[in-house]
């Protein structure tokens, strides 16, 4: 167990460097630099002059192997750099947005989980029934409209039709916990939605597989209640294989942020990358999906780390 | 303005008994200073010293050219002592309580807490209200230079220098004495920032050549050329002063909300990044009211970002903002039939837009090609379809070579290819030539993603038998582009921060100025006329003349551009709010509120 | 899944489709709207009398108006009084052919560097396998950004940015399907008898990962539709004048109020017809993968 930890997190440090190099390489077909953005991309221009002492400055005009070398070493001390953009260190930056991304896929994850589980439970164990016929058209469904478009038209509605809409001015949930919970009502009720789609349906497929196998059969035969049954026999082994799920849905959310955060003015890690790609801020967007990166591989780690507390005889090779 | 302006004739014989005498000349006026073209002949007549004079009238610009000399006399009298000019307040208070908390949206985040690194209006409108300038313009009409940390400043007989007296007793919002030695600093950082640190609005302040501290509170500066554009370079809302103590230890760079210390109405209370900034009164605000009560009326103010215009319409509808200094009509008027309360006001922008042709490179090295093209498109039609249906007078107005702030603007119509009793043999003279020089397909740039212009030029050029290829990127490549001589049409707009057809001319077409693209050199004949616009008077005969004279060489000899359009702002805010007025440049200039008050 | 002969397998597939009629008529629903929606946008010139950038009536004609020549605009129109309709079915044309192509060839790519990691090995693998890695933890939609933002929004860049996604999560699935197929034995027994390494990838290795290549080809059609419809909303997608679902919603954005159909209609066809490809998605994999065979 240790042992597959240790060599988990030993491979953290060659992905970093694959990603990294690659987004290196990719950020810097980007045309234009920061020097183009922070001198022309704006209202007014300045004269060629200043452009070019600006990138000489920066190192800019370096070759693109130098350039490499020093990001490489800059980033292998665990410094994300600097944004010329943000005029700011490029963690400073991302640091307070992580709170609203995270509330954001916590909120996410709690509705999708509620809807998810009795949905994908009750329409395996009905199957066929009415109930099991809309869960699974409402699953369908969700999977198939786009996220931002369902955050418009719900804006749209509320705020024309209903007159009312979530307070405008950002809070966080530890501040002000009315004002936040109405700020995220929405977005995470979509992401919930849309995860709740997702997940019910690997629910509801594990739940038929899990009913048919003997041992639950044999547990039906021996008379037990029906609840004893399905709670620990049956769900616990269907839900093993969804658990692995979460390892990607996290990365589904993330997706749904940076559109919802764009619908919904929550100033996230999604904005951020938005505004960013936007800016053409190299460091920005190098430093950000670098950070993701880290996240998710941890995330991921964690997840089938508690494969193990949830399934004892799962064993690591 | 008005009371220091002399009679045209006057002006027009000094302003070239002036030019003789220092020889000053358009070719060694390489920046692009942010310039009311009053200011040089208003200097010149009253021969030294500006002294701010009680309550200034708000200035329009044709009656400007108009106020007699005598009155430049009186007001020369009351110089000794000089009083707090405050430009007019529209609404005058008429009691009720001064005060509220005024949430206004500021449109996009600002990304950056030093406003002077940018130059989009986001930043002015987030950030403005926590700081003073050495001078400003009067938020009322957009023009008039009025004292803010300096209370009265001389220019040099000559225009090589100037002096400024700073207001006694000015705190920091951190409660620190602000001094000479701040503004020498900010200044010296705008003309040398630090590494990694831009300044895209500097182009005024490069006039400052070097800089003395006499006394305590004054300050010498000389310039780099005879000029008397350092007076509205000192008032543009980016030339704010920054303070010493706050920069210094931080390396020149301002990185997070806590670091907003500035001389300001406001101060900041507290903010979130990427949403909003909370802003109080400063107790100490150093500005009065004419009447004596302390500026600014407002308890405060509460910046908010919006990511798109539709939360913003929102926000409006449900009463959570109380005030937008732009939004476009397509959001506003709806949100007037769902909130009947909220007033819309309309405002001239000076913007311009317009298609710069590559005069360097096929096709359009050839005059009588751009000729063709400009004549060819219909700038009316374009005007409409880029207009909300419904709004009367059209939201998108069609221009000449100076956008609105061309004297000859209300006879648009009758200009040269905008005729529409022209537009079919227009059409099909255009028709001809691209026919006779073989001209079927060409390229045209855009860095407006959402903005049907692209579209619409296609359209009308199919008619005209070329095929019109449309390559959008967003601004930055966009614009890379194009400075580097690589479009061949390219759809540019610009914000102009003041009505002056001179600051249009500094950011479009002059030499080096900012906006220039493809270096595109104008005829000997429109340098000259040029100069001596620089000397007239805002809106005098003698500058409609020149204008025109100069739009006639853009026609026959230049033509470097085709001016297409520009939008009529519209600001938006509940009723409640009061002396709010629409003025020419609110994006830019109306940012500091100290006159405003909620009335609910 | 065993060694097959060709014909064996048309009927295979035959009886298959058979089935997935009679027992999933949702799959079959669904390939009818697929069907439905690719004539559309196939037939489009045929479908419409108009043209669709020509400027047909006044704008924001309401659905069911009419156009400038009296004919009805069974969708209304835009911000320019071009046909919602005709943008619809051509707009189609980019979103269907974005959504259909770039997952083919990021597959077909996938498939083929999946099973050369799978069957070489060593360093090969290795290499093969740390990029896939470094790649498939990022969230799909911020990669696509920062390609397009690298290399302009054009039909090509936005194609090609697709492809390379659905490319990254393909070696990994072939990778796995294929380190169960070299240990059979007819593989070794081809090895033995000298065959080529081609030989055997071409003729073994590939026909039998192609179900699976079909099955991440089914289902990666209506992703690649909504991230283009992603995209193109942030402003980071194909650029117009070329319509596009996606980026004909994110022209509606700011018009919303003049004009509500803008903003519904591409919604509306977007959901439809991602739907429709999830539905005929869950039938191919049902048909292909026996193992999950009976689970819907």
């Amino acid at each position: 167990m240790h042992q597959y930890i240790l060599r988990r997190l030993l491979l953290l440090p060659p992905t970093l460097f694959f990603l990294g190099t690659i987004l290196f390489f990719m950020v810097q077909a980007i045309p234009g630099d920061v020097a183009s953005t922070l001198l022309a991309g704006e209202e007014n221009a300045v004269d060629p002059k200043t452009m070019q002492k600006f990138r000489e400055e920066l190192g800019l005009t370096d070759p693109m192997i130098v350039q490499y070398g020093r990001w490489l070493a800059q980033t292998a001390t665990g410094d994300l750099g600097y944004s010329y953009y943000f005029s700011k260190p490029v963690w400073d930056q991302i640091k307070p947005k992580i709170e609203t991304t995270l509330t954001l896929a916590i909120f996410g994850i709690i509705i999708a989980v509620v809807l998810s589980l009795p949905a994908g439970v009750f329409s395996a164990l009905y199957r066929g029934s009415l109930f099991d016929q809309i869960v699974r058209t409402i699953s369908a469904a969700g999977m198939a409209v786009p996220a931002f478009w369902l955050g418009i038209i719900i804006l749209l509605i509320l705020s024309r039709k209903i007159g009312w809409m979530p307070p405008v001015i950002h809070s966080s949930i530890f501040d002000n916990p009315v004002d936040a919970f109405y700020r995220y009502l929405f977005p995470s009720l979509i992401l919930g939605f849309r995860s709740a789609a997702v997940i019910s349906r690997m629910v509801r497929s594990m739940m038929l597989e899990v009913l048919s196998e003997d041992y639950v059969r044999t547990a039906w035969a021996k008379g037990l209640q029906p609840r004893a049954v399905i709670v620990g026999h049956a769900l616990r082994n269907a839900l093993l294989p969804v658990v692995t799920m979460f390892g990607m849905l996290v990365a589904t959310l993330i997706d749904g942020a940076v559109v919802l955060e764009t619908v919904f003015n929550l100033p996230g890690i999604g904005l951020l990358m938005v505004d960013s790609v936007i800016a053409r801020d190299a460091s920005m967007v190098l430093g950000l999906v670098l950070s993701i990166g880290i996240f998710m591989m941890i995330w991921i780690l964690l997840i089938d780390l508690s494969y193990k507390v949830l399934d004892p005889r799962v064993e690591y090779d | 303005m008005k009371i220091k302006v002399g009679s045209i004739m006057t002006v027009s014989l000094i302003a070239l008994a002036l030019m003789g005498l220092v020889g000053c000349s358009s070719s060694d006026s390489a920046a692009a200073p942010v310039a009311p073209a009053a200011a040089a002949p208003a200097q010149a007549s009253s021969s030294s010293s500006y002294v701010p004079a009680a309550p200034a009238q708000p200035a329009a610009p044709a009656a400007a050219a108009a106020a007699p000399s005598a009155e430049v006399e009186a007001t020369k009298k009351v110089s000794a002592k000089p009083k707090q000019t405050v430009a007019k307040t529209v609404t005058e208070f008429e009691g009720g309580t001064r005060g509220g908390v005024m949430k206004i949206n500021t449109q996009k985040w600002f990304q950056r807490w030093d406003m002077t690194t940018r130059s989009h209006w986001s930043s002015t409108q987030g950030l403005n209200r926590h700081y003073s300038g050495v001078l400003q313009f009067s938020p009322r009409d957009g023009l008039t230079v009025t004292p803010d940390l300096a209370k009265s400043w001389t220019l040099a007989d000559d225009l090589t220098g100037s002096t400024f007296v700073f207001n006694e007793g000015v705190k920091w919002h951190d409660g620190e004495d602000f001094s000479v030695d701040d503004v020498i600093y900010t200044i010296n950082r705008w003309q040398n920032p630090p590494v990694g640190v831009a300044q895209p609005r500097v182009a005024g302040l490069l006039l400052v050549d070097s800089m003395l501290k006499v006394g305590d509170n004054t300050l010498q500066i000389a310039h780099t050329k005879p000029t008397s554009r350092i007076l509205p370079a000192m008032a543009d809302s980016w030339h704010i002063i920054l303070p010493q103590h706050i920069l210094e230890p931080a390396g020149g760079v301002l990185s997070t909300g806590e670091q907003v210390i500035g001389t300001g109405p406001f101060k900041v209370e507290s903010f979130s990044e990427g949403n909003n900034v909370v802003s109080v009164a400063n107790p100490y605000y150093f500005h009065n009211a004419p009447d004596g009560s302390p500026f600014p009326y407002l308890d405060g103010i509460t910046g908010i970002a919006f990511a798109n215009n539709d939360l913003s319409a929102a926000a409006l509808v449900t009463g959570q903002i109380d005030y937008y200094t732009s939004l476009t009509p397509s959001k506003s008027f709806p949100i007037k039939e769902k909130r009947p309360s909220i007033v819309i006001t309309r405002w001239d922008s000076p913007g311009f837009q317009g298609i710069s042709m590559n005069t360097t490179k096929a096709p359009f090295d050839d005059l009588e090609l751009r000729k063709a093209f400009a004549c060819g498109l219909n700038t009316h039609a374009i005007a409409e379809l880029s207009s909300t249906p419904g709004v009367v007078p059209m939201e998108f107005r069609q221009i000449s070579f100076f956008g609105t702030a061309d004297p000859n603007y209300e006879n648009v119509a009758s200009l040269k290819c905008v005729d529409p009793a022209q537009r079919e043999a227009n059409e099909a003279e255009a028709k001809a030539v691209f026919k006779a020089k073989g001209i079927t397909e060409v390229e045209f740039d855009t860095d407006t993603l959402d903005d049907p212009i692209g579209t619409i030029v296609q359209q009308q050029m199919k008619a005209l038998g070329v095929d019109v290829k449309i390559v959008i990127s967003e601004v930055t490549s966009a614009r890379e582009k194009a400075y580097a001589g690589d479009t061949t049409l390219f759809f540019f707009g610009q914000a102009v921060a003041s009505k002056s057809p001179v600051e249009i001319i500094n950011q479009i077409y002059r030499p080096g100025a900012g906006f220039e693209l493809y270096q595109a050199t104008p005829p000997a004949k429109w340098s000259e006329l040029l100069d001596q616009l620089d000397m007239a008077t805002l809106g005098s005969e003698e500058e409609k003349a020149l204008t025109a004279q100069m739009d006639t060489i853009m026609w026959e000899e230049w033509m470097p551009k085709v001016p297409i359009r520009r939008p009529d702002e519209f600001q938006v805010k509940q009723d409640y709010v009061r002396n709010i007025d629409a003025i020419a440049t609110a994006k830019f200039i109306q940012s500091r509120f100290v006159d405003a008050w909620m009335d609910k | 899944m065993t060694l097959e002969t060709e014909s064996n397998k048309k009927s295979e597939l035959a009886s298959s489709a058979w089935r997935l009629i009679r027992q999933n008529p949702a799959g079959a629903v669904g390939s009818i709207v697929v069907f439905i929606v690719l004539m559309g946008a196939i037939f489009a010139p045929f479908l419409t009398p108009f043209d669709y950038e020509s400027f047909t009536s006044t704008r924001y004609t309401k659905p069911m108006g009419n156009a400038t020549d009296r004919s009805i605009m069974l969708l209304g129109s835009d911000n320019l009084g071009r046909d919602q309709f005709t943008r619809l079915l051509y707009g189609g044309r980019i979103s269907l052919l974005v959504g259909f192509v770039s997952p083919i060839i990021g597959v077909a790519i996938g498939t083929i560097l999946g099973i050369v990691s799978a069957y070489y090995g060593k360093w090969t693998d290795l290499l093969l396998q740390r990029l896939t890695d470094s790649l498939l933890i990022i969230p799909g939609l911020v990669i696509l950004m920062t390609v397009t933002a690298s290399f302009g929004f054009t039909i090509k860049v936005v194609l090609s940015a697709l492809a390379l996604f659905s490319m990254i999560g393909s070696i990994r699935v072939v990778r796995s399907h294929v380190l169960g197929l070299r240990g059979a034995q007819y593989i070794d027994a081809q090895r033995a008898i000298g065959s080529s390494d081609l030989r055997v990838i071409f003729l073994h290795l590939l026909p039998n990962t192609l179900p699976v290549a079909v099955v991440l080809i089914a289902v990666g059609i209506a992703g690649a539709i909504v991230a283009e419809a992603q995209l193109s909303f942030l402003g980071l997608g194909i650029a117009p004048p070329v319509p596009t679902w996606g980026n004909m919603l994110n022209g509606a954005q700011n018009r919303f109020d003049l004009g509500p159909h803008l903003a519904i209609w591409p919604g509306i066809f977007i959901s439809v017809t991602v739907l429709a490809l999830n539905l005929v998605g869950d039938a191919v994999r049902d048909i292909m993968d026996p193992r999950l065979r009976g689970r819907q």
